[in-house]
């Protein structure tokens, strides 16, 4: 083993270390352990949050696609900036107060108990299953590479290691579970991002520096249109860009599955609002890492490695391998949470909604395994025998996910009219969009990205969809209503109220109502 | 039944301080019912051993781990109009009380250790809630509710 891959397995022994050290001290009272994290405060958290979202596509796919076509590639980038923002003020307190009011525990059971229908949650289970894995195969394929560049094997050695490593760390989960060992990392990896970033463009001699070079190897590699105007005029593509990251984490199980928890603790919302406006300044820090590189290694033989090629060419050679297994590390960490996020559908959604309703505990883990498993013997295969590049396959899976349920989702908060067959024709079409639109390359011919294709064809299956089916119980409509919110409260009055008695609440209202009205017949009968 | 802990004067005191328009009055107040069971949690890793405490809302089902024994102040032995009766009953209780906790358990230690649960200790208990009158203008008014052991509240 090379000297960085030793680096790297005494990173891994630290971070278990640290863990073991915090869960030890937390053990010892055992509800300390289930509600760590109450504490920690909002930058803690809002720094823990996005070591989270930390994918491979961030590290790998973006620089590679801003080294391939320059300055285009900053519009994936535009997009995933105000994602967050746009995600959490579309859905997030009309989605968390119809979740309660629904009593949905998953976004899957969310759309099923909204629109009062079962198929939906077996469409949208398989969907997400499948397309979770997808994203998990971008994440072992990252994995793989930056194994690679650690121990000096070949890649596909490189790959097993890699996802045995994934596998070893949702094991120890519970003894990473701690939010200190996330906070570490966290600082690791924006320490040695933005390190590289500030060394790569000082390198270069800045902005306008990097746009001068650029344009003297390539002008077009400063077009808004791609190197050698790949897609000049092409609006459609530009728009499915920008929209994809901007829109489409409404359509993200995993994500959207936090305004179903979320707590109105102003800890909680401060961490998001943290940890979105931090995401407007490293979000472009990859695409611009992308650009220097075609000046700094023009001769890189996959874009891919370009983040790890700088680290090696900037750093001295220990702080190089500690950001890669920092970087590793939060791979491994959104492939465990993707894991078990499609391993809890297949269990719960599917095993134990629809063939075991009486599930025992340990039955339902072994399903929740057996899908991780299967999983990840098929992505190794796919990994090694089909490799596709990080950015095409997180951008699939992910447009995938997006145009299955941006649409439902939105229109469950949003929409009154909506049923379960528009839901249904909306998920089934977006998805068969996004699928046919991608594998058939139809973008050439057609100048609209996968993602923009499969949207439309959503929202009209919505639309159209709508008119048939079931209309929307009044239960539905009534709990539609109340989850618009608006009450005549001080927003510092709305800021302090207790949303996790939400339950309590309706079930208290329906108590005095039934009270009203019972007194009401009480004396009726009385007059009579 | 538990005891009150935050009486009317700090209920109409701590609402004003949030909201200095309007005029809130306490209409009423009444008893929600909670199962409360206490089990020992085990697990192969010996991460999770100890005791843990959980609450089930008796109407709903809905989980939540607590740290301290719901203390009860008064034993009853009938329910009067401001009680609220469950739902369910303490065998579907104690069911949901142990999926909660191991999914509790299984999210912080990602699933692959199941946690041996063994109840030792399970009550049913009544927790007051102030049920309260806000009066934004004179023709409208918007109820709402507040836990009276912990002063939280929610509207209605």
């Amino acid at each position: 083993m090379s000297m960085d891959g030793v680096i790297f397995t005494i990173y891994m022994l630290t971070l278990i270390g640290i863990g073991l050290w915090f869960s030890k001290k937390s053990s010892q009272s055992t509800e300390n352990y289930l509600l760590g994290g109450r504490s920690l405060g909002p930058a803690v958290t809002a720094l823990t949050m996005q070591t989270t979202a930390m994918s491979g596509y961030m590290f790998m796919g973006a620089p590679a696609l801003a080294y391939q076509t320059g300055w285009y590639a900053i519009w994936y980038a535009i997009g995933d900036a105000g994602g967050s923002i746009i995600n959490l003020s579309v859905l997030g307190k009309r989605m968390r107060r119809m979740s309660e009011k629904l009593g949905a525990l998953s976004p899957i059971e969310f759309l099923e108990k909204r629109f009062e229908n079962a198929s939906i949650r077996v469409v949208g289970a398989i969907i997400s299953i499948i397309f979770l894995f997808a994203y998990v195969f971008a994440q072992f394929i990252a994995a793989g590479k930056a194994m690679s560049t650690l121990t000096g094997f070949p890649y596909e050695i490189s790959l097993i290691i890699g996802v045995t490593v994934i596998l070893i760390y949702i094991i120890a989960g519970g003894y990473l579970a701690v939010a200190y060992t996330s906070f570490l990392q966290g600082i690791i990896m924006v320490v040695g991002v933005v390190g590289i970033g500030v060394l790569a463009l000082t390198h270069v001699g800045g902005l306008s520096e990097l746009n001068a070079s650029l344009a003297n190897i390539d002008p077009t590699y400063l077009s808004i249109w791609g190197k050698d105007l790949l897609y000049y005029g092409q609006w459609g593509v530009v728009l499915g860009a920008i929209l994809i990251f901007s829109i489409g984490y409404m359509g993200l199980p995993h994500v959207v599955v936090r305004h179903m928890s979320m707590k109105s603790t102003k800890t909680v919302k401060s961490a998001i609002m943290i940890s979105a406006i931090w995401n407007q300044f490293f979000v472009f820090i990859p695409y611009i890492l992308g650009l220097a590189a075609i000046i700094l290694l023009p001769n890189i033989s996959d874009p891919e490695m370009v983040i790890t090629e700088l680290a090696y060419t900037l750093f001295p050679g220990f702080f190089a391998a500690l950001l890669l297994s920092a970087i590793m590390s939060a791979v491994m960490s959104t492939c465990d949470s993707l894991l078990l996020q499609a391993g809890t559908v297949l269990s719960r959604d599917v095993y134990q909604r629809f063939i075991n309703k009486n599930a025992s505990i340990a039955k339902t883990v072994l399903v929740s395994r057996l899908c991780i498993l299967g999983g990840g013997i098929i992505g190794i295969i796919v990994a090694i025998y089909e490799p596709p590049s990080v950015f095409a396959l997180a951008v699939f899976a992910f447009g995938t996910l997006g145009n299955s349920f941006l649409v439902p989702y939105v229109a469950s908060v949003y929409s009154k009219k909506a049923t379960y067959i528009g839901c249904l024709a909306s998920m089934i079409g977006g998805a068969v969009t996004n699928i046919v639109w991608t594998s058939l390359h139809f973008e050439e011919y057609t100048g609209l990205h996968p993602f923009l294709a499969g949207l439309i064809v959503s929202i009209l299956g919505m639309i159209i969809g709508s008119y048939f089916g079931r209309k929307p119980s009044q239960e539905i409509m009534d709990i539609f209503e109340e989850s618009k919110g608006g009450n005549p409260f001080s927003a510092t009055f709305n800021k302090n109220i207790a949303q996790d008695l939400a339950p309590e609440a309706n079930s208290i209202s329906k108590f005095l109502n039934n009270k009203k009205a019972m007194d009401k017949r009480g004396s009726f009968m009385c007059e009579c | 039944m538990q005891k009150i802990e935050v009486h009317e004067n700090e209920v109409l005191a701590t609402l004003r301080r949030f909201e200095k328009h309007g005029e809130f009055s306490i209409v009423n107040k009444i008893y929600y019912p909670y199962y409360f069971f206490e089990c020992n949690v085990r697990s192969k890793r010996k991460l999770m051993n100890g005791k843990v405490g959980c609450t089930i809302d008796g109407l709903n089902g809905k989980g939540a781990i607590i740290d301290v024994k719901p203390e009860i102040f008064t034993e009853i032995h009938s329910i009067h109009q401001n009680f609220l009766t469950t739902n369910i009953d303490e065998k579907q209780a104690q069911s949901s009380a142990e999926k909660f906790i191991f999914q509790t358990v299984a999210e912080k230690m990602k699933y692959l250790a199941i946690p041996n649960i063994h109840f030792i200790d399970r009550s049913l208990f009544y927790r007051p809630f102030w049920i309260i009158d806000f009066k934004c203008t004179e023709q409208h008014s918007y109820p709402l509710m507040m836990d009276a052991i912990s002063g939280r509240y929610h509207p209605l």
